[in-house]
């Protein structure tokens, strides 16, 4: 599981050499917690243009670093995930 | 591009599902989603953590923890591992070895302070919880078994103590056969019966398997 953030993706790139080193075989990369784009065409304070913005930079490095490993983009949620209800929309959206 | 969903469909033999990453990635969430996701599909389902900061209660809003497998919906069973009784129950057992091995009625003072030394170590509760979810895992009870996997560096460090257990065992594994191969021969030369069985081989064959069962599970072997 990764998240769009460098320093994350740099770790989670070390982490995937040392589980090859222990024969460890993984199935694929998950992004997490990405910002829903629609929300650029929405009357947003400038402070979320810019984590945007990041998070698209971030996720090119996704893109390069993971390639077609990765194997869903999970958007940030607008609450804790707690709860059946919340647990199934995330599930719908993980498995779409 | 093949997708999460994808993944599942055509590895239906993928039984063991594991979530790895750093912390605040949302393993636990995620571990509870795709374990939702595939009870409601029908699949016999245990999600269960390892971790102690896990939060599969909150996610779940119910009190699971140390309380075994905990039904929370169809097909879907929970677990939240105590690595505290385990180590307490742990230490019981070794403590009956002990006692059962050498024929003591009690266990020796310096080797209760040792059990109690080690008991203090990270290590007895890695151990302690590897010994819990292999016993789960060995039952094979449920069509899967989600991992909620504590963050990566515990995980790479049990898989590489995994190879340091596996081939110490394989040495003393070794000289003991030889040993025994010994000790018939000279059983057999005094025309005694050989009825008793090496209890510390037996214990050492016992633990590589666990052991090779769940780095088999890993590595995918």
């Amino acid at each position: 599981m990764v998240i769009p953030e460098a320093g994350v993706i740099n770790d989670t790139q070390k982490a995937a050499k040392l589980f090859a080193q222990f024969d460890v075989p993984l199935s694929g990369y998950v992004v997490n917690r990405v910002i829903p784009h629609e929300l650029l065409e929405q009357n947003i304070p400038e402070y979320l243009r810019h984590r945007i913005a990041m998070q698209d930079q971030n996720l090119v490095g996704v893109r390069t670093a993971f390639g077609d490993k990765v194997l869903a983009m999970v958007p940030e949620m607008e609450r804790d995930v707690t709860g059946l209800p919340m647990i199934e929309k995330l599930a719908n959206i993980m498995f779409a | 591009m093949m997708g999460f969903k994808d993944v599942f469909l055509q590895h239906p033999e993928r039984r063991y599902i594991m979530f790895g990453g750093g912390g605040g990635v949302g393993k636990t969430t995620f571990s509870a989603a795709a374990a939702y996701w595939l009870a409601s599909h029908g699949k016999k389902v245990l999600v269960f953590s390892v971790d102690p900061q896990a939060s599969l209660t909150d996610i779940f809003k119910r009190d699971i923890f140390g309380k075994g497998p905990v039904k929370i919906m169809d097909n879907l069973w929970a677990q939240e591992i105590d690595a505290d009784k385990h180590i307490k129950a742990y230490q019981q057992e070794i403590r009956q070895k002990i006692l059962d091995m050498y024929g003591l009625p009690a266990v020796p003072e310096e080797i209760e302070n040792y059990i109690q030394a080690a008991s203090a170590e990270p290590a007895m509760e890695e151990s302690a919880m590897f010994d819990a979810v292999v016993d789960m895992v060995m039952k094979g009870a449920y069509d899967y078994y989600i991992y909620d996997l504590v963050p990566l560096g515990h995980a790479l460090y049990y898989l590489s103590m995994a190879k340091v257990y596996d081939e110490w065992i394989n040495k003393v594994t070794k000289l003991r056969e030889e040993m025994r191969e010994y000790e018939e021969m000279v059983s057999r030369i005094r025309r005694e019966k050989v009825t008793e069985q090496d209890q510390i081989l037996q214990e050492l064959l016992y633990i590589k398997n666990r052991i090779n069962t769940s780095a088999g599970i890993l590595t995918d072997k």
